[in-house]
């Protein structure tokens, strides 16, 4: 088990305790499965009530499966969820109903994550007609305005159709309905990466003034660093299903040590205007396949670094300062 | 003009304005009086989010929108002094992959899942040197795999499409765009369904080709950090005008256009410390509803009912950097600079 000391002395509201989600890959003429698929392997965060966590990494890191873990839409291979100090990762569909309305997932793609043939306001309904039933007709009408309108649409948005929304909008729809049954913890899976950038920004400041009124906690998964880096507390690296750097949010961006993160965060052309990007470093090749991924560190396969012992041992964690953990054998 | 030959630039587009016919009634404006050119040897970035005309603009030149709904109503394409909007399809055929190629965002669906990447850029060599033998064909498709820093050309050329993953297979595009040696390549969001590491290889190879081989690049995208690597000069654009052209560096340093400057403001810089991202008000409005004038002015702080009424006249805000913009009028010479 890693060891990562939380600094942090209120209580935590989410923990992600050695969560791993193994597929199935391949399996033998007995149907007994021979190789596994590690999309995620031992992945460990505490969050605190309030504060965002920010999860980077590129496509087929594991970044979305951590999150659909912990809202149980896959059942993790190991591990443990637990959510205000309770183990959540093995409940029954009844006991689990509670916890449910309080966890909800903003998705990538507002395009076909709303039902097209339901209206807006119908669609902010539903949730509190299942989650919130001592709701009259005209209270969860009343309801829905409002939150409608905490999200930046107006009162004529609820008879509309998800086609006449544009982009934006539909993605503020879909906050909205995240937000109408009360949740505590919002889970944003790649919530902007499918806006037009002068959109973008307009979500993340709806996201984080919400936070600060409702005093919500996000997950906040993402590819893009510049992003991450603005609304997160804590960012954790992710290559390959493993965590591989992790701390507070101005030390990971200004004190980058792993390798896998220098170039992740070096090669966004980060915009300075005027200005051409400094010499970048380039990784080589492609991510390998996370089907039964090879002893020791897996990211020796890229890393200008990599030595004789990166292929054959796992690295550990290092603290390189308060706040600030790194899974390198340059730092052991 | 920076980077230009002395018998003018390669490609010159004059007030291209198109339209899409969707019924009988209803006509799209989806580009309105673009002007600008491309020199030999040189990139142009087009800046711009969906649904400004940016795309469509590049399908002009190539002449890839639907023919039987686009109307071009005004305007010409010259590409080494023929106007691309009216020449024969033959000729076009002629023009399109061999002197002008393209790459499209999606290499996923641009590419044929039913056939071996070999196969495909045989096609291509094929199509445009008919005659060639099929060995030499073979051997100008490996260096072209090669030429994109593909280990083991020959393991690939024998390779599906959907066994590469989406860098590799961008490369592959790159490689069959560049098999003709074109002298215009036209890249449409190469790199935005990429991920960050593998749109760092791509970007450099782009730039390592175009040094090589001395093409003249049009890179179109809404990503103002790419455009920022990749062009000499930038265009930008918003509801099917242009807005605002010049040097990347001029630009990005003194934007003139409202809108430019709102793009600028909403990509924090490194040390940007607010707690609020700075942001452009309201959505991008679609085609259907465009406001008339100046497309920008509904979300625009500066606007005026001038505005409403005509699109400005471009100005020049300083040598080789122009934008349309009323407000510009009343700043007087200094442009907004401080």
């Amino acid at each position: 088990m890693e060891e990562y000391k939380y600094e942090y002395h209120g209580r935590f509201f989410l923990e992600a305790d050695g969560l791993s989600m193994h597929f199935p890959a391949k399996t033998d003429a007995f149907g007994r499965t021979t190789s596994w698929i590690h999309a995620a392997d031992r992945v460990s965060f505490k969050v605190p009530k309030g504060k965002t966590l920010g999860i980077v990494g590129e496509s087929g890191c594991g970044k979305s499966t951590v999150g659909k873990m912990l809202m149980n839409i896959y059942q993790p291979t190991e591990g443990r969820v637990l959510y205000d100090g309770v183990d959540i990762t093995h409940l029954s569909g009844k006991q689990r109903r509670p916890y449910v309305k309080k966890m909800q997932l903003v998705w990538q793609d507002p395009y076909s994550s709303l039902d097209p043939r339901m209206r807006a306001g119908a669609i902010v309904e539903e949730g509190m007609r299942n989650f919130l039933p001592e709701l009259s007709e005209q209270q969860r009408r009343e309801k829905m305005l409002q939150i409608l309108n905490m999200c930046g649409l107006y009162e004529e948005h609820a008879s509309f159709y998800p086609h006449q929304f544009s982009g934006g909008q539909r993605q503020r729809v879909c906050i909205a309905r995240a937000l109408s049954t009360d949740p505590e913890l919002i889970v944003c899976d790649e919530a902007v990466s499918a806006l037009d950038v002068s959109i973008q920004a307009q979500i993340i400041n709806l996201l984080m003034d919400l936070q600060e009124q409702m005093q919500l906690t996000y997950l906040f998964i993402s590819h893009d660093l510049n992003i991450v880096r603005f609304i997160s507390d804590e960012i954790i690296v992710m290559y390959l299903g493993q965590i591989v750097e992790r701390g507070t949010t101005e030390k990971v961006y200004l004190h980058r040590a792993h390798p896998y993160t220098k170039a992740l965060f070096s090669p966004t052309p980060v915009f300075t205007p005027g200005k051409k990007p400094e010499k970048k470093t380039l990784l080589q090749g492609d991510v390998i396949s996370p089907v039964d991924p090879p002893a020791g560190c897996r990211f020796a396969s890229r890393c200008p670094y990599a030595q004789e012992k990166c292929r054959k041992e796992d690295p550990p964690w290092s603290n390189l300062e308060e706040d600030h953990y790194v899974k390198c054998h340059l730092f052991a | 003009m920076t980077n230009t030959t002395d018998n003018g630039p390669l490609l010159e587009v004059r007030n291209l304005s198109v339209d899409f016919r969707i019924d009988r009634k209803t006509i799209l404006h989806a580009v309105r009086e673009v002007s600008f050119t491309v020199g030999s040897g040189e990139t142009l970035g087009i800046l711009g989010e969906s649904g400004c005309g940016k795309s469509v603009t590049c399908m002009s030149i190539l002449q890839l929108n639907p023919a039987r709904t686009t109307i071009y109503p005004a305007g010409e394409i010259l590409f080494e002094g023929k106007d691309l909007l009216r020449i024969s399809p033959k000729e076009m055929q002629h023009i399109r992959g061999n002197r002008v190629s393209m790459i499209f965002q999606e290499p996923m669906t641009a590419m044929n899942p039913l056939y071996t990447i070999g196969t495909q850029l045989m096609e291509a060599v094929r199509l445009h040197r008919p005659g060639i033998a099929k060995a030499e064909a073979r051997e100008l498709v490996l260096e072209a795999i090669a030429s994109v820093r593909i280990p083991n050309p020959d393991r690939i050329f024998d390779t599906y499409p959907f066994a590469l993953s989406g860098g590799m297979l961008q490369r592959c595009m790159i490689a069959m765009a560049m098999l003709a040696r074109p002298k215009l390549l036209i890249c449409d969001e190469p790199t935005t369904a990429l991920d960050v590491t593998i749109q760092a290889q791509v970007l450099e190879l782009m730039n390592e080709l175009k040094e090589k081989e001395k093409t003249s690049i049009i890179f179109v995208t809404h990503d103002l950090g790419v455009i920022n690597e990749m062009a000499d000069r930038v265009m930008v654009m918003y509801g099917g005008r242009k807005c605002e052209e010049g040097e990347t560096a001029e630009v990005f340093l003194h934007p003139a256009h409202p809108y430019t400057k709102g793009l600028i403001a909403s990509h924090p810089s490194p040390d940007y410390t607010g707690r609020r991202l700075p942001t452009i008000p309201g959505g991008v409005p679609s085609l259907k509803d465009m406001p008339k004038g100046c497309p920008f002015n509904n979300r625009c702080s500066l606007a005026t009912e001038k505005c409403a009424g005509t699109f400005p006249e471009y100005r020049e805000i300083s040598e080789d950097h122009l934008a349309g913009c009323f407000a510009l009028e009343q700043q007087g010479e200094n442009h907004g600079r401080v």
